[in-house]
């Protein structure tokens, strides 16, 4: 299934439209969720986000890159407590980063007219992302990219030898963010919390279709019957102050 | 004076869970008969509901929310409970979908939308099938996606059934029938073409996808909430596909709105009736229900007609 470059514009400009109007208030319902009134559930212990048992040795293919399974599964959360700040900090820096990559993607002159629309809308929506998490994180949030992200990103866009694989690397990028939302749901004990996520993992999955479609795959490749965990970012693997 | 439905239904659930703290012994003695199968590192005696008791708090699902405030003294209740840990099967969902929550009030809620959702799916499937049988789908990649759709529906359809038994449930097995007798048949009626055939997937695609979206927050276990949104993402891809075929923009929002989620009347209750039957039905009088955005609206005449939008499409029904 392909999508022509002039439909992949118009589709971007929708995007970037109704994004705009839905983002109008997410900076105070983010905060309300993380800060208002529900703020002190959320502020008990987080084991449950860094638990898990390890993978060993597996590996997983992140772009060109093999990457060790332990740094990308969850399992590996560490034995340690992420407080709400945290855990919107660490989600601000993958978001941070997904901007740098996508403005890496487009830097590279690689990507044609169409393709650069939709990678500017969808860092944008990255960088949007970045500032609400940003405010729900407060005093905790660092406004800086995730330098353990990008050293597994950076070198995939720098190698990459045309606009397929730039585009691979950013569907590999919603991918793993889905994923990672998708576990935060196993982990997040306050419902509004959970709420915030669920609301958020739906988008991240939808943009993996549009690169998916434009990537041509199959209709399966980009539509799994469940979302899963694999490619789930851990907060102890990739540090927020990398 | 007038009470809209959700807060009288907030209402209700709050003070079921009033009830089931005051009834203590037996609301421990139900926890274990309810949680007979769930695994727990440390028994019943450490459940939430437990600990609620012990505590002298409501239960997490027992938070009162009154205006949209929420009563706090069960933080301390939250920061104690211990759920299990995640383990996701081949299937997508978790292994074991339940954790430690044994509260009856919680249960029965989850078990309320974990039967809406496989009846969704159940209705899901049959209506991309006829939609397959109708002749109407003439491009290859829709009728492609029909057909994966319908199965991984169905996929769904059997692993929230799962999820049902592993709740203490009986696993729901048929349609939806409020959204059968109020969406999609009169909608099946008027079929014209390949959009309209594709229009009404995406109706049914989008009240699924937020409504587990929706779900996600009101599930009382952090296993249940995953274990939705691990098909709730999915059916936002199909969305997303489906608004490709209609040329719309395929990711209209930064969040998933729940405002089209279904309207409570189609709720599958322990008997398996919808929404206000499997309460008690409504107090009689003309009733309306509206999500916040507006997009998602029922309005029940007393006695009379029923007027059901769902994802954007309006039908009415006699009463």
């Amino acid at each position: 299934m392909e999508i022509t470059t002039r439909a992949l514009r118009q589709l971007a400009d929708d995007v970037d439209d109704q994004h705009r109007e839905a983002m109008a208030t997410v900076h105070e319902d983010l905060r309300e969720v993380h800060f208002g009134e529900t703020s002190r559930v959320l502020a008990r212990s987080r084991r449950r986000f860094l638990r898990d048992a390890g993978l060993g040795g597996a590996v997983l293919t992140l772009g060109s890159t093999l990457v060790p399974m332990a740094r990308l599964m969850p399992a590996a959360w560490a034995q340690e407590t992420l407080s709400d700040g945290d855990l919107a900090a660490f989600a601000e820096s993958v978001e941070l980063a997904a901007v740098e990559a996508y403005s890496a993607a487009i830097d590279t002159g690689l990507l044609d007219g169409g393709v650069v629309d939709v990678a500017e809308i969808f860092r944008r929506h990255h960088s949007e992302h970045a500032d609400a998490f940003g405010a729900v994180a407060s005093d905790a949030a660092t406004g800086e990219a995730n330098q353990a992200v990008l050293d597994v990103f950076a070198p995939q866009i720098g190698e990459a030898a045309d606009q397929d694989a730039l585009l691979q690397i950013a569907q590999d990028l919603e991918n793993g963010a889905a994923a990672t939302y998708y576990f935060s749901l196993g982990v997040l004990q306050d419902r509004d919390a959970a709420l915030a996520a669920a609301t958020v993992l739906p988008i991240e999955s939808q943009h993996a279709v549009v690169l998916g479609q434009a990537l041509g795959q199959d209709l399966e490749e980009y539509v799994p019957t469940f979302q899963g965990q694999e490619g789930a970012l851990s907060p102890r693997e990739y540090p927020v102050n990398g | 004076m007038n009470y809209s439905r959700d807060e009288v239904r907030r209402q209700l659930r709050a003070s079921r869970a009033d009830q089931a703290a005051a009834l203590g012994p037996w609301r421990d003695a139900l926890a274990r008969l309810f949680a007979a199968d769930r695994r727990s590192s440390g028994g019943p005696g450490t459940s939430a509901a437990a600990k609620a008791h012990l505590l002298g708090v409501p239960s997490r699902r027992g938070f009162l929310k009154i205006g949209g405030a929420t009563v706090l003294g069960a933080a301390v209740l939250a920061a104690c409970s211990d759920d299990g840990e995640t383990d996701v099967a081949e299937s997508g969902l978790p292994a074991d979908a339940t954790t430690t929550t044994a509260d009856p009030a919680d249960v029965e809620f989850d078990l309320d939308l974990l039967r809406t959702a496989t009846s969704l799916e159940i209705l899901a499937v049959s209506t991309y099938q006829t939609a397959i049988d109708s002749g109407l789908v003439t491009n290859p990649d829709v009728a492609q996606a029909a057909v994966l759709f319908r199965d991984q529906h169905d996929d769904h359809a059997g692993a929230l059934q799962q999820a049902t038994t592993d709740a203490g449930g009986t696993p729901f097995e048929e349609a939806n029938t409020f959204l059968q007798d109020n969406v999609v048949t009169p909608a099946l009626d008027g079929l014209t073409d390949e959009d309209s055939v594709v229009r009404l997937a995406l109706d049914l695609e989008t009240a699924a996808a937020e409504t587990y979206a929706w779900a996600a927050g009101e599930l009382s276990t952090t296993t249940l909430r995953q274990a939705i949104m691990g098909i709730g993402g999915v059916e936002a891809r199909h969305q997303a596909v489906l608004r490709g075929f209609l040329d719309e923009d395929q990711v209209p929002v930064a969040f998933l709105p729940v405002d089209d989620r279904v309207p409570e009347e189609a709720f599958v209750g322990a008997d398996g009736g919808s929404g206000a039957g499997a309460d008690g039905g409504d107090a009689g009088g003309d009733t309306t229900t509206t999500t916040a955005g507006g997009s998602s609206t029922t309005t029940t005449a007393g006695g009379g007609s029923t007027t059901t939008t769902v994802g954007g499409s309006t039908t009415t029904t006699a009463g």
